[in-house]
């Protein structure tokens, strides 16, 4: 089978919702390992945008594809594939617990096992032999359980809104690393979310929508890059090309910094300091939160 | 709500109700047998009651947000909506067996003995097998339910309002009755009547309606059910699955 890369693409894809024209002639493709987040004002169109990818809802003109198919209505109201979302705050069977629940979904489509199930959960920081019913969860442990759900089939395209809702720091931490793992295993993810903090630090390309048009913010992501250099005047001159650069403590003896670019992977960092005469020590992206 | 209400009805009314017309159990089965084929009980009580339960079977899951969790890994929406079908034909037969069993335990509790032949006082005329007799009204009851359950699913689905949905099942309810008291030739005609065994089978207590047999009831369930289901695949295959319209 040939390989999609755009795993979601919308075409001039238009949505009314009751008197309200929530989507206008919306373009957008989100690719296999990128994050594209959505931010907006509550009530703009965020969340219809990740429902039309789920099938919940059909557009009106344009085309939704997923995983390179139409989303159609079809003779008994098809729906896309592989897609893991949390929608809106999670709900789950009160009186279940957080196991139950999620072995209930995953009976649906038969792909992972009960053990699958434990890690998921596991992965997400909760206990999977806590038997206590969702409804005694708080907030955080329901979005955490959201998650969890989301992402245990390991679908290809992952659908997050208001992701970090109710989560700590700790939660946010986890998150992040949750989010780089299926970047990295090649999934597709749509963030939205009215914090555009939030939006930023986690996606590649970023979006606003208003009046029912998509506008972009950002069409590249900034990687944070860390070098390490044999003497502080490399550094020195990393920062006189008029680059973002902060210096750090020493690793390992040397002197180093974090520079942030658009540089997509490590040659083009290293070729870009060969070229402006910098010897380095080594040269490593770390996280945008790394500072 | 709807098992507290249902051991309400069957506690507090039905003595008065399996007491008409002079009629008197004689024994277990035949309190039974009179409990279900009450009018008041049959046309309104009881389906009202199992509206209560089923109502709000798919819009409390688009509500709530559950539908989301289960269509992201469904295959199409007809196979979500028939699932449904599927536990309200389980919540048909779960409520007719319970109804029969506490009717069972209040006829004990009334004293009567746990005797399952034919009592000379019994409401039929024609020779026949009482727990033939009990299966039938018992199908009548689960076919009925089912058919009638998934029709109001739709109209749910139309009003968005489990309120309005179970109102609507409710007048539908008291239509029968009323059809069942002022215009009899009409009753066939309404969806809860269709349980009524006693106006389908030859009786001590009323004259049957001409053309308003077992067989009419079932064929009735059938196209009623296949209508609900047809119609429920044309709106649902279109409807925005939202919390708001």
């Amino acid at each position: 089978m040939d390989k999609i890369n755009n795993l979601v693409e919308f075409t001039k894809v238009s949505k009314k919702l009751g008197n309200k024209q929530v989507l206008n002639d919306i373009n957008l493709t989100v690719a296999s390992g990128e994050v594209v987040g959505i931010v907006g004002p509550n009530g703009c169109g965020k969340t219809t945008l990740l429902r039309l990818v789920t099938g919940l809802i059909y557009p009106d003109r344009g085309e939704v594809r997923v995983s390179g198919r139409a989303v159609r209505l079809g003779l008994i109201g098809e729906l896309p594939a592989s897609v893991g979302a949390l929608i809106e705050s999670p709900a789950f069977l009160p009186q279940l617990s957080g196991l139950k629940n999620l072995t209930i979904l995953a009976d649906i489509q038969q792909k992972i096992n009960e053990q699958a199930v434990r890690e998921a959960i596991k992965r997400v920081g909760l206990d999977p032999d806590n038997r206590k019913p969702v409804k005694s969860y708080s907030l955080g442990m329901r979005q955490r359980l959201g998650i969890a759900q989301a992402i245990m089939e390991k679908p290809n395209i992952l659908l997050f809104d208001e992701p970090t809702n109710g989560l700590d720091q700790e939660g946010k931490i986890l998150f992040s690393g949750i989010m780089k793992e299926q970047v990295e295993q090649g999934a597709a993810v749509m963030m939205v979310s009215h914090n555009k903090e939030e939006i930023n630090r986690y996606c590649d390309r970023v979006f606003m929508i208003q009046n029912g048009t998509l506008h972009p913010v950002r069409e590249q992501r900034d990687k944070s890059w860390l070098i390490i250099t044999n003497n502080l005047s490399d550094l020195e001159h990393i920062y006189q090309q008029g680059l973002l650069l902060q210096i750090t403590e020493r690793v390992d003896g040397y002197p180093a910094g974090i520079c942030k670019g658009k540089w997509k992977n490590r040659d083009e960092m290293m070729s870009f300091l060969t070229e402006i005469g910098v010897k380095t020590v080594d040269v490593r992206e770390v996280e945008n939160d790394y500072i | 709500m709807a098992l507290v209400s249902c051991v309400c009805d069957h506690f507090s009314f039905v003595i008065f109700f399996s007491r008409r017309n002079g009629i008197q159990s004689l024994n277990v089965l035949d309190y039974i047998i009179n409990a279900l084929t009450q009018q008041f009980n049959c046309m309104v009580m009881l389906p009202s009651i199992f509206l209560i339960l089923v109502a709000d079977l798919i819009l409390s899951d688009l509500n709530n947000g559950y539908a989301g969790l289960i269509l992201t890994r469904a295959r199409s929406r007809l196979s979500w909506l028939l699932a449904k079908i599927c536990v309200l034909f389980v919540c048909a037969f779960l409520f007719t067996m319970i109804c029969t069993v506490i009717y069972l335990i209040s006829g004990l509790l009334s004293g009567l003995p746990l005797d399952f032949t034919w009592s000379s006082h019994s409401l039929f005329t024609e020779e026949t097998s009482p727990s033939f007799v009990l299966i039938m009204i018992e199908c009548l009851y689960i076919f009925g339910l089912t058919a009638y359950g998934t029709f109001l699913l739709m109209v749910s689905l139309i009003l968005r309002n489990t309120v309005f949905t179970w109102g609507t099942g409710a007048f539908m309810n008291i239509l029968s009755y009323v059809a069942w008291l002022k215009m009899r030739e009409i009753e066939k005609w309404f969806p809860t009547s269709q349980m009524m065994f006693l106006s389908q089978y030859p009786n001590k207590l009323i004259v049957n309606t001409p053309g308003f047999t077992t067989h009419w009831s079932l064929t009735y369930h059938f196209l009623l059910f296949t209508f609900s289901v047809l119609l429920g695949l044309l709106l649902f295959r279109r409807i925005n699955l939202t919390r708001s319209i």
